[in-house]
């Protein structure tokens, strides 16, 4: 299967856009490849912030990425927030949009916060109804984020893996992996990472993540507040193997630091994506 | 089933105590994972998304937090997490109705001024990403349509315009407190009379200013959509009372036109339409 992704403009590794460094990508941040928009911080308005996104568009080239479409959820999806999404879209020209295999809002109240899914037959089928929906308006296929999780349902039915690859199989939708939520929820839930990486199809990871997590002890939360950690740099190795040419997006979105901190965690990213294709593979890689 | 489990999960997230029943039916429904159990698996969750309501509260109202300090605005904002439920899924209107809330709080008495430092930093918040208003082509056509026929004209106020009229002096405290005075012994003076401000973007500038009393009633009368021969009745009766007198005078048209141009270059007033013919 080839890439629906490989010829737009984004390879290798990119950094969150995230306000306090408009400055610094304004001035020019010539290795700053591509940057991951969060969406929904720029879908309450106009004005000032969208003036900035404007610019920073006329420089680099976008992905979108959403945490408040609430896809996981029984309500219905909320027509009026993935209007003002597509808008962006359409203003903003995003190689592609992004969500979060999670729900946010349920009974109409919001909760800002992504909650978690029992993997279960009814939660598949909400997700490929509602996956539908969003690719059907958008006019193309989207990206689902593997979540973290702090609990599991007695109703869940299969692994996390299982339930991952058969919403992306069924919705035919791509897949946002996020190394740092399958290294919480492997430590949280105690399973091997590694087995999770290999089960996946490789010709649906489009896009992976990288963040920070907070270690409480005896477990582990997904905060997006510090430097990636150790470990998580080694699953990525792997996965960067596992996955060639796959570009890679660094977060941090509490105590942000300063612009070149993010450079060098962009740059160590960078460096571990492999751009030859695998012998056992089919994927095309999105070699720049 | 996903719908019931959400709706436990939900209620189970505002629930007053960590392990109240709303926690405990939902428990019943976890698995405990090898090192957190259900019951501390809700509380991780209970307790982010009270983090995240109370650091999007602190973002748009800095200055209340300062006002009252941190383990009060927290107790506030799990209030208000719980009265107010969030309707929206764009987080950054999740501080519209925390002005009012903080109102009818009976131990925040004693900061009576909180709601008003609020609405201005609610203003301030939403001049951030209000929309631009729509360019004025022709000012000087326009100002000569308007004083031909003021009754046939509205003007527009900017759609970052956020007036305000408090019985504190909201602003006088609020920028005690951005040019750090409030360390420096800086304090309210109790018998300090109230403020009538306006709180504006102008290009990138976002500000606040005190507006002058006589122009007050005309900036309200604007809001409320009246013609321009509307806020020269009120511009003459202001101007009439100044002077001890009762009547119009028309030919002293002037001074309010002159004042209408000063709020097009305040950025206060961005344009002017048709007015709709009055009803009844």
């Amino acid at each position: 299967m080839t890439h629906p992704f490989k010829n737009r403009p984004i390879a290798g590794a990119g950094l969150g856009l995230r306000s306090p460094h408009y400055g610094d990508l304004m001035a020019g941040a010539d290795d700053v490849p591509w940057l991951e928009v969060l969406a929904d911080n720029y879908a309450h308005g106009d004005g000032l912030p969208l003036w900035h996104l404007e610019g920073i568009r006329e420089r680099y080239p976008v992905v979108f990425h959403g945490v408040g479409l609430s896809l996981g959820s029984a309500d219905p999806l909320d027509s009026a927030y993935l209007d003002t999404i597509l808008d962006l879209a359409r203003r903003f020209e995003p190689a592609w949009y992004s969500e979060h295999l999670a729900w946010t809002a349920s009974g109409g109240r919001h909760h800002h916060e992504l909650l978690p899914l029992p993997f279960m037959e009814e939660t598949v089928q909400t997700l490929v109804d509602r996956v539908g929906q969003v690719q059907d308006r958008l006019g193309e296929r989207m990206l689902v984020e593997n979540s973290a999780a702090y609990t599991a349902f007695d109703a869940s039915h299969m692994t996390e893996a299982e339930f991952v690859g058969r919403v992306l199989e069924e919705a035919d939708c791509f897949l946002l992996l996020d190394i740092n939520n399958l290294y919480v929820n492997a430590r949280n839930h105690a399973f091997d990472p590694l087995n999770y990486l290999r089960g996946l199809p490789p010709h649906r990871v489009a896009q992976m993540h990288l963040a920070g997590h907070d270690d409480h002890g005896h477990y582990l939360v997904d905060a997006h507040g510090s430097a990636v950690a150790e470990p998580v740099w080694e699953l990525y190795a792997e996965a960067a193997r596992l996955f060639p040419g796959v570009p890679v997006c660094v977060e941090w979105d509490r105590d942000v630091p300063g612009f070149d901190v993010l450079v060098a965690e962009m740059r160590r990213a960078g460096e571990a994506i492999v751009f030859e294709k695998p012998a056992d593979g089919e994927v095309t890689p999105h070699a720049p | 089933m996903l719908r019931e489990l959400q709706e436990k999960f939900s209620r189970a997230l505002y629930e007053e105590e960590s392990a109240g029943p709303q926690a405990r039916s939902l428990q019943a429904e976890l698995c405990p994972l090898p090192k957190l159990s259900p019951g501390e698996s809700i509380d991780v969750y209970r307790s982010s998304v009270s983090s995240v309501f109370e650091e999007a509260l602190a973002e748009i109202f800095p200055v209340c937090l300062e006002l009252v300090g941190e383990p009060c605005f927290s107790s506030v904002a799990r209030l208000y997490l719980r009265a107010r439920p969030s309707r929206h899924a764009d987080l950054a209107r999740v501080g519209d109705e925390w002005p009012d809330f903080v109102e009818t709080l009976a131990f925040l008495s004693e900061v009576a001024y909180l709601a008003d430092v609020g609405r201005l930093e609610l203003g301030l918040h939403h001049a951030h990403a209000a929309p631009w208003p729509p360019p004025l082509k022709d000012p000087q056509a326009l100002g000569e349509a308007i004083a031909g026929e003021p009754e046939a004209w509205r003007l527009l106020l900017s759609p970052s315009v956020t007036l305000l009229a408090s019985p504190f002096p909201v602003l006088t405290l609020w920028e005690a407190h951005q040019d750090r005075r409030v360390d420096r012994g800086w304090k309210l003076d109790p018998a300090a009379p109230g403020e009538q401000l306006v709180v504006c973007r102008q290009g990138g500038d976002i500000y606040a200013d005190l507006v002058e009393p006589s122009l007050w009633p005309i900036l309200l009368s604007i809001a409320a959509g009246e013609n321009v021969a509307r806020q020269l009745e009120l511009a003459e009766g202001l101007r009439a009372s100044s002077r001890g007198q009762g009547n119009l005078n028309s030919e002293n048209s002037m001074p309010i036109l002159t004042t209408i141009q000063a709020l097009f270059e305040r950025g206060w007033v961005v344009g002017g339409v048709s007015a709709a013919p009055l009803e009844g």
